[in-house]
């Protein structure tokens, strides 16, 4: 893989008061107790992502705040990259993490030779995104590059931070694309969660379009089932999407989860009116688009609050699985609701994307142990003294005790059982 | 009264080639298949003699050990499970070792492939499977390939599938079948 992250060190983060980890580049299965800390891991990892796009919209007062580190290791061409964060974040009402403001470091050592770390916000690119697309339009192509980040970076960087960039342009351009594709990386970290689409009967039976553009039911929020309903749609209707790949998994030459899914689509005309000065009233007529989505099961036509918990939920879980373009996909739970006999095809997609995409799992399941190698899996502990520890396995077990457990998966059994009934926790 | 045939692999795609497999070469019988899986090749070595008791219970009165060769030296794993198996409740039983991976019978028959999983492109013959290293990723790459980027391989699903289009004379171009073939023609009546 082009780009993953190698390590992280998290500090002072929820249960993570200096939580260490090297990741694999494929596949990183996460297990342990309730409350170990697993959940909080990966939220800090996504506070990474929250960088790249909310840095200082808020102001600091109006906040109580936390202030966290977080170190990320990348190897990018083979090289490592590391970008130290301290960044400042609330908890809002729903629990989730907002992030204030946000000060990164980058070391850029490999790919430039001798070097100060150079503070660099991850949200450089998304406040500049404007720039950018006036530069690509305006320039010649081969002139795009330099003056992109020689505006980018010599600039802008050195107005922003106050640091002065001691670099040539070559430099320059090496250090603005390794930028670009961190950048990319870490905006693209997709996150879904078994909670995420439980309960289909939240889901809603049809969306409206106006003029192409979704349109809000009126007295519901945009929920992850219509989200996904949408999703679904739109690569439905795109020609280059990963549609057909998605159903020929779950149609009847895959799994067999559902035989198709069609969709009605109703145009509704509507007039809105205007009444302009002087009271004249004035009529336009727009595009209305009702689209009503229908799962062909066993011939029957249901709709998708009708699909059972499990079934919807794989539908989701392998739909964002095959048209998710991230390089890092978190999934926490993807056992939850489902039979093991599909787990194992879900198992078997997870492993197969894996060699695609940098993938992280958290789980319960001694089922979906049994499907992995002991390489692929982190026991995640927590402690009042040290908070959330995780540990490779082959690094958390003693030398004599690896070899035990390798032993016993060549002579008698799979790691699923020897985590329910051995000792791989302690 | 069919005959019950008991079946133990590692997993239940593997089950399912067995059984496609069993119905070509005795198209005429009835029998039913019970199972056990054991991902993982521990727990197959470790757990096979129980099972084995178990499906003698169920009234299995042959048996089936399959078990993938991967990284292993045959000898030794044809040995060891055949040593898990002494004193085996079912004494008409065999272990069936495929070089390297089961997947490499299902490429033996490119014309199956095609028709099994309706590529849009035609697959070329491959004429000695069992010398590929990776038989299961080489099957995902082709299929992925030649249905135009539109088909993800799942063997969990699409064993099954193909081996129920396979012609046994390009499956025996794959020697660890033969002992299969020769088993069930012999001790399958």
């Amino acid at each position: 893989m082009d780009t993953y992250i190698s390590k992280i060190e998290l500090r002072n983060y929820r249960s993570c008061k200096k939580t260490v980890v090297d990741l694999n580049s494929n596949l990183s299965a996460l297990i342990g107790v309730n409350g170990s800390g697993k959940t909080n891991f990966l939220n800090g990892l996504l506070l990474l992502k929250k960088t790249a796009r909310s840095s200082r919209i808020m102001q600091d007062e109006e906040f109580t705040q936390s202030i966290c580190k977080l170190k990320t290791t990348f190897i990018v061409e083979q090289k490592p990259l590391s970008i130290e964060s301290v960044i400042k974040y609330t908890i809002n009402d729903l629990n989730v993490d907002q992030v204030i403001s946000a000060t990164q470091t980058w070391n850029f050592k490999e790919f430039i030779g001798e070097s100060d770390p150079v503070k660099l916000p991850m949200s450089l690119l998304y406040e500049f995104r404007d720039y950018r697309k006036f530069v690509i339009a305006t320039q010649k192509p081969n002139e795009i590059e330099e003056n992109q980040w020689r505006f980018l970076i010599s600039k802008n960087i050195e107005a922003i931070s106050g640091f002065r960039l001691p670099y040539d342009l070559a430099q320059l351009n090496i250090i603005g694309n390794i930028f670009e594709k961190i950048y990319n990386f870490v905006t693209g970290i997709s996150y879904y969660s078994a909670s995420q689409f439980t309960d289909p009967s939240k889901c809603p039976t049809y969306f409206e379009l106006e003029n192409e553009r979704i349109l809000r039911r009126p007295g519901r929020d945009r929920s992850e089932h219509q989200r996904f309903m949408l999703d679904l749609y739109g690569a439905y209707k795109n020609p280059k999407s990963k549609f057909q790949e998605f159903l020929s998994i779950v149609g009847n030459e895959g799994i067999g989860l559902i035989d198709s899914i069609k969709y009605d689509e109703i145009e509704v005309p509507t007039n809105v009116y205007e009444v302009g000065i002087g009271g004249k009233v004035s009529s336009k007529e727009i595009k209305k688009l009702l689209v009503v989505p229908n799962f062909i099961v066993r011939s029957f036509k249901l709709s998708p609050n009708q699909l059972s918990e499990g079934t919807f939920k794989t539908l989701a879980i392998i739909f964002y699985l095959v048209t998710d373009t991230s390089r890092l996909l978190i999934l926490e739970e993807p056992e939850v609701c489902i039979h093991h006999g599909l787990l194992a095809s879900i198992l078997e997609l997870i492993k197969e994307f894996a060699s695609e995409k940098q993938i992280i799992i958290s789980t319960h399941s001694d089922f979906v142990l049994d499907e992995l190698d002991p390489e692929n899996v982190f026991i995640v502990s927590n402690d009042p003294k040290n908070g959330t520890t995780i540990k490779h396995i082959p690094d958390a077990l003693s030398a004599r005790d690896y070899r035990a457990l390798k032993e016993y998966l060549k002579e008698s059994g799979n790691l699923g059982e020897y985590w329910r009934h051995g000792e791989l926790e302690k | 009264m069919s005959t019950s045939i008991g079946v133990i692999a590692e997993d239940k795609s593997d089950v399912d080639v067995v059984n496609e497999l069993i119905q070509k070469i005795l198209p005429q019988k009835r029998y039913s298949i019970k199972s056990f899986v054991g991902h993982g090749c521990g727990k197959i070595r470790g757990k096979c003699f129980h099972w084995a008791k178990d499906l003698k219970t169920k009234g299995c009165s042959t048996l089936i050990l399959l078990h993938d060769l991967d990284e292993h030296d045959w000898t030794g794993l044809n040995a060891e499970l055949c040593q898990a198996l002494t004193n085996c409740s079912i004494p008409k039983h065999v272990v069936i070792i495929p070089i390297k991976e089961i997947e490499a019978w299902l490429l033996s028959d490119n014309i199956a492939i095609n028709r099994a999983m309706k590529l849009v492109e035609n697959i070329s013959p491959i004429t000695n499977p069992q010398a590929i290293v990776n038989p299961k990723k080489r099957l995902g790459e082709i299929i992925y390939l030649r249905s135009g980027k539109t088909k993800r391989y799942l063997n969990s699903a699409h064993n099954r599938i193909i081996a129920a289009e396979l012609d046994l004379e390009n499956v025996r171009k794959c020697t660890s079948f033969l002992p299969l073939e020769k088993f069930v023609i012999e001790n399958i009546k």
